[in-house]
């Protein structure tokens, strides 16, 4: 059957009556619920709900900072010890890996952890800085290569 | 317990609330005076009731961590109703923002919503209202949300969205205007 248009309808001829519903008891169990989010709302001190804001862009800003200073670091360290166009290419190669860390990412796998959707196996962040810092890096990129 | 909430005003509410010993029980009172009113006002801004239901809460929980700095410059009722819209509008932007939808997007997800909610109770004509309503802005759709289904004066309606009265009544007309354009094409 053809759908008619609702043709010169004015607001006037509506039922004013919200077409929505709620659950059963809504009304009645709501107070309850409310004095306990905030009793749990009371009962985190102001410093831990600051932390829990701002931990996963702390901990994308020290990775970045790290990333930035170790590619700065074996840039400079190598400047004159290696072939300059191998140089290049492990810069490069060093650079994009480094670079490619954004806080987005960051954040996505902050936000996995908590959910423990992330396994411990992935490197902790003292592991991630000293893979950074590590010397040998160099070394080790040239053999893969 | 609805006797005992209509028993008293605003003020008196206010007063009994700064009392150390019963700011819980003024507290209750106030939620059982106004939840809802509120609860329908977020509801026709946000239409999911899980949303609603989320919004509601924060609104009560900034209440009662600010009623006992309320400078009474506006009425209690018209304050609850401040916040609880700034808590739905903030609760929409923060959705465009986090899914990176631009409005016309969040507007397709609340029309979607509405089809798909087991709480929508209202026939077909209803339901082309509420996807009218959305073709508005946001503030917009307040406005007439206000004055349409809670037949609000415009004076009450001006404190609480801080406009001047003039604008309301404009805003309303268009939004009327509208929604009726829409509701023929439809």
């Amino acid at each position: 059957m053809k759908k008619e248009k609702n043709t010169g309808i004015k607001l006037k001829d509506f039922n004013k009556e919200i077409p929505f519903k709620v659950p059963e008891d809504y009304f009645n169990r709501f107070p309850t619920k409310l004095a306990e989010a905030i009793r749990d709302h009371d009962h985190v001190p102001a410093s831990v709900k600051f932390l829990s804001t701002w931990k996963p862009y702390a901990a994308a800003a020290i990775l970045i900072v790290v990333a930035v200073l170790s590619g700065t670091f074996i840039a400079n360290r190598n400047s004159s010890e290696t072939d300059p166009g191998l140089y290049s290419e492990i810069s490069d190669l060093v650079e994009n890996e480094l670079y490619s860390i954004n806080e987005q990412t960051i954040l996505e796998m902050s936000e996995m952890k908590e959910q423990n959707l992330v396994s411990d196996s992935i490197m902790s962040s003292d592991e991630v800085i000293h893979y950074l810092m590590n010397e040998d890096i160099e070394n080790e990129l040239m053999n893969e290569l | 317990m609805a006797d005992k909430v209509i028993d008293y005003s605003d003020k008196e509410l206010i007063k009994l609330f700064r009392i150390p010993d019963r700011k819980e029980e003024a507290f209750n009172l106030i939620v059982r005076k106004y939840q809802e009113k509120l609860y329908w006002h977020i509801r026709k801004i946000l239409l999911d009731h899980n949303d609603t239901d989320d919004m509601l809460q924060n609104t009560f929980i900034k209440v009662w961590g600010a009623l006992e700095n309320f400078r009474e410059d506006a009425s209690l009722y018209t304050w609850l109703y401040r916040i609880a819209t700034n808590e739905a509008l903030t609760f929409l932007n923060s959705k465009k923002r986090r899914f990176l939808l631009p409005l016309v997007d969040v507007e397709k997800q609340l029309a979607n919503t509405i089809e798909n909610d087991p709480y929508f109770n209202g026939d077909e004509l209803q339901l082309t209202l509420q996807k009218a309503l959305l073709t508005l802005p946001e503030k917009q759709r307040i406005v007439f949300n206000m004055k349409y289904f809670d037949e609000m004066k415009y004076e009450e309606m001006a404190e609480i969205l801080e406009t001047s009265v003039g604008a309301l009544k404009a805003s309303y007309h268009h939004a009327v205007k509208k929604i009726e354009n829409y509701i023929t094409e439809h």
